[in-house]
């Protein structure tokens, strides 16, 4: 049984897992009662769930929100260990991006595997401009957009539109506003089956490629590739 | 609250010399054949400690006797586990005449006596001492070691245990140019390693929880000494650190779940040193990350495998490296010949 959660809820349909997250005003920050219920969906996502694609919904605010207040430095380090976690589930995370998708929000939906944004819908960090970082964001942004393009828009806090994002390879499906649904569906289709193992040990190899030699790679590969045939623990 | 046994401290020593792999390579002729060079140089090893003879005339290591190697083990292993158990004992200012259980494991030389009466007399250990040798067990046999000397502290709370693992790869070494030996020649070196464990509120090792081991029978034959009729001649099956991959959750995930715990909740992996592909195959097996095993690798990269005192050294760097926090769980595991996998779980 998931566990009853206060600012999320959890719907789980067959292998996919919906999450719809209410975020606390403003929308993008975090909150002690937030990071709780995230770490309670994931360790049950860890330990009982048999989702093999989980979707968030509701990563991003209908209108543009205020600034929001720093957090506390306890909180990122929980935080990044919550994206770390969800970096190892064995299943597939999609991020549903229909509005400004800023801060927190941007940091879980560029942490996800696939990005599904209406035209529009934008990306926004703004942090550097108010005196802190972007989360782990100085990380995963520069994989996915290139450190050009990931400097500049970290440097400056400037919007840009899901139609950029999508050109950049950050998002992978753009669709008009009323068609979300309709491009989740089919971005699943493309993904389903999922082997929850597989899918699991290719997101590692494909994350260390960045930063492994092929002399490393390839020992590493072979050690998975192992693991996929004999299908060994997974957790 | 009931005490539990814990690492007060850990020596270790090295007997020989250290010999980078590079300098291996042309000692053991291994630059002759290509495949064999590849083996030493894809080992991700850097350097050994070894017992190795003077090179002959002709640049390599010449052979040594039956009798020789078993000389070689003696006399190394007296060296380097009296000086490990003097590194161990002397932090917790501890005499060899204070430890009530002794445990001495090996599986590259046999003696009898036995390792435990000869460090008795030398070493001036107590006449009652509780002893016992574990040979031929293997690259595990540390964590089989662990358990009885764990037990006899848990049992008698002011006793004080050791163990100790000394193991003179080079006393097994054969040289024929083939792959099967080149495969353990390119891999194994020499090394003590000493535990002293106690029951204490405080020291710098872990409390001990407890131990689970399994073992993959059909794969008994994977690693074993055979009889070359005139040498022991170690092997390793090509396959084995995958097949090992493939049933280290078994073990960990048992002894986890009697202490209602989950693998995140380890927060440090202490695993033998058994080779690249074992870490690898571990590592993506279990999905902990090259952090976790970076002592593991360190101590691969800067001693090769050291059998069953490998783990002890990589617990030692976790000790010095100061980073474990009162509270933190660490899981040990070695493997080895049966093929097996043991597994102790331990809390700083």
């Amino acid at each position: 049984m998931p566990p009853a959660f206060e600012v999320l809820s959890l719907q789980e349909q067959g292998a996919v897992a919906f999450v719809d997250v209410r975020w606390p005003a403003p929308h993008g920050s975090l909150s002690e009662r937030l990071l709780a219920d995230l770490e309670a969906l994931v360790t049950h996502l860890e330990d009982e769930g048999r989702a093999s694609i989980v979707v968030f919904r509701d990563l991003s605010a209908g209108t543009t929100p205020a600034a929001a207040p720093k957090p506390e430095i306890n909180q990122c380090r929980r935080w990044e260990n919550l994206l770390v976690r969800i970096d190892r589930l064995a299943v597939v995370t999609i991020a549903v991006i229909d509005g400004t998708c800023e801060r927190f929000c941007a940091q879980l939906a560029i942490a996800c595997d696939h990005r599904v944004a209406t035209a529009r819908s934008e990306f926004y960090m703004p942090e550097v401009k108010e005196g802190y970082l972007p989360g782990m964001c100085t990380f995963r942004l520069t994989k996915f957009i290139g450190l050009a393009r990931a400097r500049r828009v970290i440097f400056t806090g400037a919007r840009f539109k899901a139609a950029q994002a999508t050109e950049w390879g950050l998002v992978d499906v753009c669709c008009d506003a009323g068609d979300a649904e309709r491009a989740l569906k089919g971005l699943i289709d493309e993904l389903s089956p999922v082997d929850r193992t597989v899918i699991q040990l290719a997101r590692r190899l494909l994350n260390e490629s960045f930063a492994t030699s092929f002399e490393d790679a390839i020992g590493n590969f072979l050690a998975a590739q192992h693991r996929c045939f004999g299908k060994g623990g997974e957790k | 609250m009931k005490l539990l046994p814990r690492i007060v401290s850990i020596g270790t020593a090295n007997p020989g010399r250290r010999y980078t792999q590079a300098e291996l390579v042309s000692l053991f002729g291994a630059a002759m054949d290509r495949r064999i060079a590849m083996l030493f140089k894809n080992s991700h090893i850097e350097s050994r400690f070894l017992c190795l003879p003077e090179p002959g005339p002709d640049g390599k290591i010449p052979t040594e006797t039956p009798l020789q190697l078993a000389q070689k083990h003696r006399t190394n292993a007296l060296w380097a586990g009296a000086k490990a158990i003097g590194a161990a004992l002397e932090p917790a200012g501890l005499k060899p005449s204070d430890v009530d259980s002794f445990v001495c494991v090996t599986s590259t030389g046999f003696l009898c006596p036995s390792l435990t009466a000869w460090f008795i007399k030398e070493l001036g250990f107590r006449a009652d001492v509780h002893r016992a040798d574990i040979v031929g067990m293997g690259c595990n046999g540390g964590l089989n070691g662990l358990q009885p000397v764990v037990n006899y502290c848990a049992l008698n709370p002011q006793g004080v245990g050791l163990l100790l693992c000394v193991e003179v790869c080079t006393a097994a070494y054969v040289f024929d140019n083939t792959i099967r030996t080149a495969v353990v020649n390119s891999l194994f070196g020499d090394g003590a390693a000493a535990a002293v464990i106690a029951t204490r509120d405080q020291a710098p090792g872990p409390k001990i929880h407890g131990f689970s081991s399994h073992i993959i029978t059909d794969a008994i034959g994977a690693m074993r000494f055979d009889f070359d009729g005139e040498k022991q001649s170690f092997f390793l099956d090509r396959d084995i650190p995958y097949i090992l991959g493939q049933n280290v959750d078994k073990p960990v995930d048992k002894l986890l779940g009697k202490f209602g715990l989950k693998r995140r909740d380890i927060k440090h992996w202490v695993i033998h040193s058994g080779g690249r592909k074992v870490i690898d195959s571990i590592k993506y097996c279990l999905n902990i990350t090259a952090h976790d095993v970076r002592h593991t690798d360190g101590v691969l990269r800067d001693y090769g495998n050291l059998s069953s005192g490998s783990f002890l050294f990589s617990h030692k760097r976790l000790i010095d490296e100061g980073v474990a926090k009162p509270g933190e769980h660490i899981m040990m595991m070695t493997m080895g010949p049966g093929s097996t996998v043991e597994c102790c779980l331990g809390e700083f």
